[in-house]
C-alpha cells in the first residue's frame, strides 16, 4: 500500500523527534516477526475468552513503544477495544493520592475503537450498543413497535446484559450507571448522560456527588479501578467487541519510585493482574506492559525484587540468544540486527525521497557507510537504539536536502572537507614574537612516550 | 583481550555509561585493567600520562564488581594526595556511581559532621580520603574502624608517584598495613595510579612491600603523546630577568591560559609584576596572578578559581606549588623559566597542559645566562644553566625519569606511626608494637636495635611510658602531641630561618646540613658569607662576601639533581647534533660551549690545574657532589663549588703541602673512612629538617642522613675515576 503524503509527513516528523508515529507504522516496521506473532497469538486468546499479560522489555529506544503501537493498531483492526497510557510519577498502578485513578482516567481518555482510533470512544461505544440492542429488538418484534412496549423490550435486553455483570465485583453499580445513561438517552436528558459518562471515566471525586447525580453508592477510585477495567472487558465482549486490550508504557517509572513501600504496592498490583490472567479469573482481557530491563530484572528495585513476580517471570534457563521463548509473559526485544536497521533506513530514505521536495537520493552504499560510522562507537552494538539511529538519519536527510553542496560525511563529522594547507614558506629569522605573528608558530613538534 | 570482550564483562550500568559518554572505544590500559581486576587477585599499578583514562581504567571494573553489594561497609578507599582531589575525572565517575546506586563519601577537614556521621551510620561505597584524614579516623574513630572497613575490598591510591619519595608516602603505606587488619575477607587489593615513574620495581615495592611480584603493571608502551617545545635562550649582564624575555612571554601568554613556573619565589614576584605592568600599558585587565608558598591561602585559592574560568585568559606564575594535581582546568601551555632540577618535575609541569584529548602538551622554556667577563676562567664560560635545561629536555625526550629515592629509614615517620599505633591499639606490648612494624616491611632499613633506641629515647622524653604489666602507652608529652590537630600530617612547610645582615632581614632560607659559618650563600642577587648560625633563634647572620668561596651547594628545599643529568650535560657538550627546538641564540651559545669543550677536551679530561687551584669535573649529582666535598674537607682539602648552583665543577685550593692531587685522592680512597664518618661532621641540629625530627635521638638522625643526604657509592665511584685519570 503506498504511503499517503499526510502519513509520510507524520512519520518523518515523528521519527525526527524520536517518537513513534501513531499511524502508518507498517511503512517503517522491520523485523520483529516472532514478537508480532506472539502478540497476535495473545489477541486470539483474548478473543476466545482468555486473559493475557505481556511484558515487552527492551532498552530505551529499542522499539518498545513501537511494538506497543503496532499491537494497538493490530488490535484495533481486529475489533478490539484498546486503551493505552504511559506511567509517570502521577500515573501508577497503585496510589493513595489519586495516582492510580489518574491512570484509569488516562486509559478512558485514550479508549479507542477502529472507528474512533484517536480516543474518547466511550460514549460512542455505549451509544452503539444501545442502538444495536434497539435494532435487535425491532427486528424481533417487527417494526410495529409501540413506543412503551418497545422501550420496555429494549430495557429488558439491556438489563439482561447488565445483570450478567452483577456477578462481577462492582458490577451492580456499573449496571446502575449504564441504566442511568439509557434513561437519559430515551428521555433526551443530556445532563444525565454526561453524568454517567463522567462517572464511568472516573471523574467523580466524592460519593455524595455521585449519589446526587446518579443515585449510585460508589465512585471509581484508586482502590477499585481495576475491577471496573475487568467489567469493561466483559462489557466489551458482551456488546460485540473482540476484547479489551490495555497497553501501559514507560513502566520504568514504577521502578523509579523511591519509596519502597509504594513501589512494592505497585508491584503487588502487577502480581494480581498477572495472577488473574494465569488463573483464568478474567476474560476477554489483555495487558501489555513495556519497560526497560532494569524494571524487570533489577533484584533490588525491579519486578524481580518481588519474589512472587520473579518466579513467575524469570525466563527458562534453557533460553539462549538463538533459542528464545515466546510463550512466557516476557517478550524481550533484542537489538535490531544490522540487516534490519539497514532495511529500516532504506524505508525511511524512500519515504523521505517521495515526500520532501529537495530530498537527495542517498544511495545504499552510503547508508551502509553511515551505519558503520554510527556503530563504530564502543557499546554501540549493545546500546545504539533504532530510535537514535533513525532520528539522526532523518535529521541527516533533512540537512542534506537543505545544503545541496555538502556531502553526508561532512555533515556527520561536522568538519569541512580538507582544504589545501595554509602555506607560509617564509623562514622567520628572528624567533622572538613580534607584532601579529603568533609565537606558538615557532614550536617544534615531538612524539614522546 | 579485545576491546569488546573486556567491555562485555563490565556491569550493564557501566556499559551504558560508557556508551552514553560517546567514547570511541576502551583504551588499551582500560581493557588490560579490566582483565587483571576480573581474572586475578593481584594488586595493580597503572602508569600512564595525564588524561590517559587511568582513573576509569581502575574504577570501571571495580564498580562492576562491587555494585551488587555496595553497602554495609566502605568497599573502596580512594586515597589522593590533595585534600580536594575532586578533579574532572572523578566528577564524571560520580555520575556513574549514582547510576549504580553506589554511595560516594568524602572525608576531610571541610566535610560537615552530619556527612561524617552519615558515613559512620551507613558505611558503603567509595570513600575519598587523604592520608591525614585516615590518621584522624584511626585516632578519633578507633572503635568504628571495623564497622567502616570490615568489608573493604579495594584501595585505590591516586598519584602514587607523589607518594614514592615523601614522608606522606611512608605514612600512607604504614596506614594501609594497619588498615588491612580490619576487613574480615582479608587484605584489600591495592590499585596504584601513577604518572610515569622512573623505577617500576620501586613503585611495585611501594604498593605491596610483601609481594611486589604480585603487582601487575600496566604500562602502555609505544603510546606517544604529541608534545611541542620551544626554548629561547638569553645572555644577560645582570642577575635580573631580561626585559626581552618578559616581552616575549607577555605576547605568548596574554591571550592564553598558562602556568608560568619559576624556580624561586622572588622570580615569581618579579615576573608577575613585570607582566602586569605591560597589561596596564596596553589597557588589559589583570590576568597574571602569583602563586607560591608565601602567598596567602585566599589569594592562592582565588588564582585557582580564576584559572578554572575557561572564558578568560588567565595565567598563574608559580613555584612548584602548582606542580601537583590541583585542578585548574584546561591550559594552553606551560612556561618554564630556567631549568627544572629534575626530569620528574619537568614531566609534572608539562603534564599540566594538553589534557584535552588530541591536544599536544606544550612547553616554552626560557633560560638566561650571565655573559662571561673577559678575565673569566674557561669553566666560568660554560653555559651550565642552558646545558642543564637541554639535558633535562633531552632525557625527557628519551623517556628517562629519575628513579625514586626509596625511603628506608624515615625515623620521623616511624615516630609518628608508633604514637598513632599506640592510640589505635590502646597501648601495646613492646613486642607486639615492634613486631607489627617489622612485619609490615614499611620501614625496611630500620633495624631492631633502632627500635630499641627509639623507644628508650621516647620513654626518656615522656612521649611513651611503660605500664607495670609491660605494655607501652603514650606518655603525657606524647599525648599532647598525638591529640593536637597538627598531629595527622607528617609534613610541614620546611622551617624557615631569617637571614640577617646587621639589623636588616635579607630573606628566609631553609636550614640545611651544610649551613655553616664560612660558607657562602646567594640571596637577593648577591653573595653573602655566613658569619654565625643561631639555631635557637632560627637566624643566620651574614656579611657581604669578599669573594665567592665555599659557596654552599643547594640547601634543603632545593631539589636534588640526579647524576644522570650531569652525565648528559657532558654528552651534550661532546655531541654535534642540532636541537631543533632551540632558538638561534641558544644554538650559538651551545656551539660556543662545544668549541670550548673541544678545546679543553672535556669529553675525556676531568682534572685541570690552574695557578691557585685544581678544577675537577665530577659530572655527577648533587648528593654525590656534597659527599665528595665533605670527604675532601675531612682530608684537609679546601673544596667548594665555584659554579654555585651546578654540582659539576669542584675547586680545590692549592697549598704548599698539597702537591700531587691524584695521589692525595688515592689516599682518601684507601682510608677506612665510612659513611658514618662522613655524616659525623655535620652538626646534628642541621639534620633536623623534617617534622618530628626534634623527638628523635641523634644517632638515628645521622643514620638517616647516610641514606638520604649523602650518596656514598656514587661519590666513591667519582673519586676513583678522578684519582685514576
Amino acid at each position: 500500500m503506498p504511503v499517503s503524503k499526510r502519513e509520510a509527513n507524520a512519520i518523518l516528523s515523528s521519527l525526527s523527534a524520536g517518537v513513534v508515529p501513531r499511524s502508518g507504522l507498517r511503512h517503517v516496521a522491520v523485523g520483529r516477526l516472532r514478537e508480532i506473532a506472539a502478540i497476535k497469538q495473545d489477541l486470539d486468546r483474548i478473543r476466545e475468552g482468555g486473559a493475557t499479560v505481556r511484558f515487552v522489555v527492551g532498552r530505551f529506544g529499542s522499539g518498545k513503544s513501537f511494538m506497543l503501537q503496532l499491537a494497538r493498531s493490530y488490535a484495533l483492526e481486529n475489533k478490539f477495544l484498546v486503551a493505552d497510557a504511559d506511567f509517570s510519577p502521577e500515573h501508577r498502578l497503585y496510589g493513595s493520592d489519586g495516582q492510580a485513578r489518574a491512570t484509569y482516567r488516562e486509559l478512558m481518555k485514550n479508549l479507542s475503537t477502529q472507528t474512533r482510533p484517536d480516543g474518547n470512544a466511550l460514549p460512542a461505544i455505549i451509544e452503539r450498543w444501545i442502538s444495536g440492542v434497539q435494532a435487535e429488538v425491532s427486528t424481533k418484534q417487527g417494526s410495529a413497535a409501540g413506543a412503551s412496549e418497545f422501550t420496555e423490550a429494549v430495557k429488558t435486553s439491556i438489563m439482561a446484559t447488565v445483570n450478567g455483570m452483577e456477578e462481577l465485583v462492582h458490577g451492580f453499580d456499573f449496571g446502575i450507571v449504564l441504566n442511568a445513561y439509557y434513561q437519559g438517552y430515551i428521555e433526551g436528558n443530556d445532563a444525565l448522560k454526561s453524568s454517567a459518562i463522567q462517572w464511568l471515566r472516573g471523574e467523580y471525586n466524592t460519593k455524595t456527588e455521585a449519589r446526587e447525580a446518579l443515585d449510585v453508592r460508589s465512585i471509581i477510585d484508586d482502590d477499585n479501578y481495576y475491577d471496573y477495567l475487568k467489567i469493561i472487558a466483559r462489557f466489551a465482549h458482551d456488546v460485540g467487541y473482540a476484547g479489551f486490550l490495555i497497553c501501559l508504557d514507560e513502566a520504568v517509572n514504577l521502578y523509579k519510585i523511591t519509596n519502597s513501600t509504594a513501589r512494592n504496592n505497585n508491584y503487588e498490583k502487577v502480581l494480581s493482574i498477572l495472577n488473574d490472567s494465569l488463573q483464568g479469573r478474567t476474560g476477554y482481557f489483555g495487558f501489555i506492559f513495556s519497560g526497560t530491563p532494569e524494571f524487570l530484572e533489577d533484584q533490588r528495585r525491579g519486578l524481580f525484587s518481588y519474589e512472587a513476580l520473579r518466579s513467575r517471570l524469570s525466563g527458562s534457563r534453557f533460553v539462549t540468544d538463538k533459542m528464545r521463548d515466546f510463550s512466557g509473559p516476557v517478550l524481550s526485544l533484542p537489538p535490531l540486527t544490522a540487516e534490519e536497521i539497514y532495511v529500516l533506513l532504506q524505508k525511511v530514505r524512500d519515504i523521505h525521497r517521495e515526500t520532501v521536495p529537495q530530498s537527495r537520493a542517498l544511495e545504499d552504499a552510503a547508508i551502509l557507510a553511515y551505519m558503520e560510522d554510527s556503530l563504530r562507537r564502543i557499546g554501540a552494538k549493545e546500546f545504539a537504539t533504532p530510535r537514535d539511529l533513525v532520528r539522526e538519519f532523518v535529521n541527516l536527510l533533512n540537512l542534506l536536502a537543505q545544503y545541496p553542496e555538502k556531502t553526508w560525511q561532512e555533515i556527520v563529522s561536522g568538519l569541512p572537507a580538507p582544504m589545501s594547507a595554509h602555506d607560509d614558506s617564509e623562514e622567520p629569522t628572528e624567533q622572538l614574537s613580534e607584532g601579529n605573528q603568533d609565537p606558538l608558530d615557532r614550536f617544534t613538534d615531538f612524539k614522546v612516550k | 583481550m579485545t576491546d569488546e570482550s573486556a567491555f562485555d564483562r563490565l556491569a550493564p550500568f557501566v556499559r551504558e555509561f560508557i556508551y552514553a559518554q560517546s567514547w570511541e572505544g576502551l583504551r588499551p590500559i582500560q581493557s588490560e585493567a579490566i582483565q587483571v581486576i576480573f581474572d586475578t587477585q593481584d594488586d595493580l599499578l597503572i602508569t600512564a600520562g595525564t588524561a590517559s583514562g587511568k582513573t576509569e581504567a581502575a574504577f570501571l571494573p571495580i564498580l562492576s564488581l562491587i555494585h551488587t553489594d555496595a553497602v554495609g561497609s566502605v568497599r573502596v578507599l580512594y586515597v589522593g594526595p590533595l585534600k580536594a582531589l575532586i578533579n574532572d575525572q572523578f566528577q564524571r565517575l560520580e555520575i556513574l556511581c549514582h547510576e549504580g546506586d553506589i554511595p560516594v563519601h568524602r572525608w576531610h577537614g571541610d566535610v560537615s559532621t552530619e556527612h561524617k556521621s552519615e558515613l559512620i551510620e551507613k558505611p558503603g561505597g567509595i570513600l575519598q580520603i587523604t592520608p591525614e584524614s585516615i590518621e584522624s579516623l584511626f585516632i578519633n574513630r578507633t572503635e568504628k574502624l571495623r564497622r567502616l572497613f570490615g568489608g573493604l575490598r579495594f584501595i585505590v591510591v591516586d598519584e602514587v608517584h607523589a607518594f614514592l619519595e615523601s614522608d606522606r608516602g611512608v605514612q600512607l603505606r604504614s596506614q594501609l598495613e594497619r588498615l588491612s587488619a580490619y576487613p574480615s575477607s582479608g587484605r584489600p587489593r591495592r590499585i596504584g595510579l601513577s604518572a610515569t615513574v622512573g623505577d617500576y620495581e620501586a613503585a611495585k615495592r611501594w604498593l605491596n612491600p610483601h609481594n611486589p611480584e604480585h603487582v601487575r603493571l600496566i604500562n602502555p608502551s609505544g603510546i606517544t603523546v604529541p608534545t611541542r617545545f620551544s626554548h629561547l635562550h638569553f645572555a644577560t649582564n645582570s642577575a635580573d630577568i631580561p626585559p626581552e624575555l618578559i616581552d616575549d612571554l607577555y605576547v605568548l601568554t596574554k591571550n592564553r591560559k598558562s602556568l608560568i613556573f619559576c624556580n624561586s619565589r622572588r622570580d615569581v614576584e618579579v615576573v608577575t609584576s613585570e607582566l602586569s605592568r605591560r597589561c596596564q600599558r596596553d589597557g588589559l585587565d589583570e590576568r597574571f596572578l602569583p602563586h607560591h608558598g608565601s602567598v596567602s591561602k585566599e589569594i592562592r585559592e582565588d588564582a585557582e578559581a580564576r584559572m578554572k574560568d575557561q572564558h578568560r585568559p588567565t595565567s598563574v606564575v608559580c613555584t612548584n606549588t602548582l606542580e601537583l594535581g590541583i585542578d585548574i582546568g584546561q591550559l594552553d601551555l606551560v612556561v618554564q623559566i630556567d631549568s627544572t632540577h629534575s626530569v620528574m618535575s619537568f614531566i609534572q609541569r608539562i603534564g599540566r597542559s594538553g589534557r584535552r584529548p588530541g591536544e599536544p602538551r606544550t612547553m616554552q622554556i626560557y633560560t638566561t645566562e650571565l655573559s662571561p667577563n673577559p678575565g673569566d676562567s674557561f669553566y666560568e664560560r660554560i653555559p651550565f644553566s642552558l646545558l642543564q635545561a637541554l639535558a633535562v629536555t633531552d632525557l625527557f625526550l628519551e623517556g628517562w625519569i629519575e628513579p625514586p629515592l626509596e625511603r628506608t629509614r624515615p625515623y620521623n615517620v616511624l615516630y609518628h606511626q608508633v604514637l598513632a599505633r599506640l592510640v589505635e591499639t590502646h597501648g601495646s606490648s613492646p613486642r607486639d608494637l615492634v613486631g607489627f612494624f617489622l612485619g609490615s616491611k614499611v620501614f625496611p632499613g630500620v633495624k631492631p636495635d633502632d627500635y630499641a633506641d627509639l623507644l628508650k629515647h621516647l620513654a626518656q622524653i615522656d612521649h611513651i611510658e611503660q605500664m607495670p604489666d609491660g605494655d607501652l602507652i603514650l606518655g603525657l608529652a606524647g599525648e599532647r602531641i598525638a591529640r593536637s590537630r597538627d598531629f595527622y600530617a607528617v609534613f610541614e612547610t620546611p622551617p624557615e630561618w631569617d637571614v640577617l645582615h646587621g639589623t636588616r632581614t635579607l630573606g628566609r632560607i631553609s636550614p640545611s646540613p651544610d649551613l655553616l659559618p664560612g660558607t657562602c650563600l646567594l640571596l637577593v642577587g648577591r653573595v653573602w658569607e655566613v658569619k654565625q648560625v643561631l639555631q635557637d633563634q632560627k637566624q643566620v647572620l651574614v656579611a657581604p662576601a669578599k669573594e665567592a668561596r665555599n659557596v654552599m651547594f643547594a640547601g634543603a628545599g632545593v631539589p636534588e639533581i640526579h647524576p644522570k643529568i650531569g652525565q648528559r650535560v657532558r654528552e651534550l657538550l661532546c655531541r654535534d647534533d642540532v636541537l631543533r627546538y632551540l632558538s638561534p641564540r641558544g644554538q650559538m651559545a651551545l656551539a660556543e660551549a662545544r668549541k670550548l669543550s673541544d678545546q679543553f677536551n672535556l669529553g675525556k679530561k676531568e682534572m685541570f690545574e690552574t695557578d691557585h687551584q685544581w678544577i675537577l669535573f665530577p659530572w655527577t649529582g648533587s648528593r654525590a657532589a656534597r659527599t665528595l666535598q665533605i670527604m675532601l674537607k675531612q682530608n684537609g682539602m679546601d673544596a667548594d663549588f665555584p659554579q654555585m648552583f651546578f654540582p659539576w665543577v669542584i675547586g680545590i685550593k692549592r697549598t704548599p703541602e698539597l702537591k700531587d692531587l691524584r695521589s692525595k685522592l688515592q689516599q682518601v680512597l684507601n682510608t677506612t673512612i665510612t659513611p658514618a664518618d662522613v655524616v659525623s661532621s655535620i652538626p646534628v641540629e642541621l639534620l633536623r629538617i623534617h617534622k618530628f625530627d626534634e623527638f628523635l635521638p641523634d644517632a638515628l638522625l645521622r643514620s638517616r642522613a647516610i641514606v638520604e643526604w649523602i650518596d656514598w657509592e656514587e661519590a666513591r665511584t667519582v673519586l676513583m675515576r678522578l684519582s685514576q685519570e
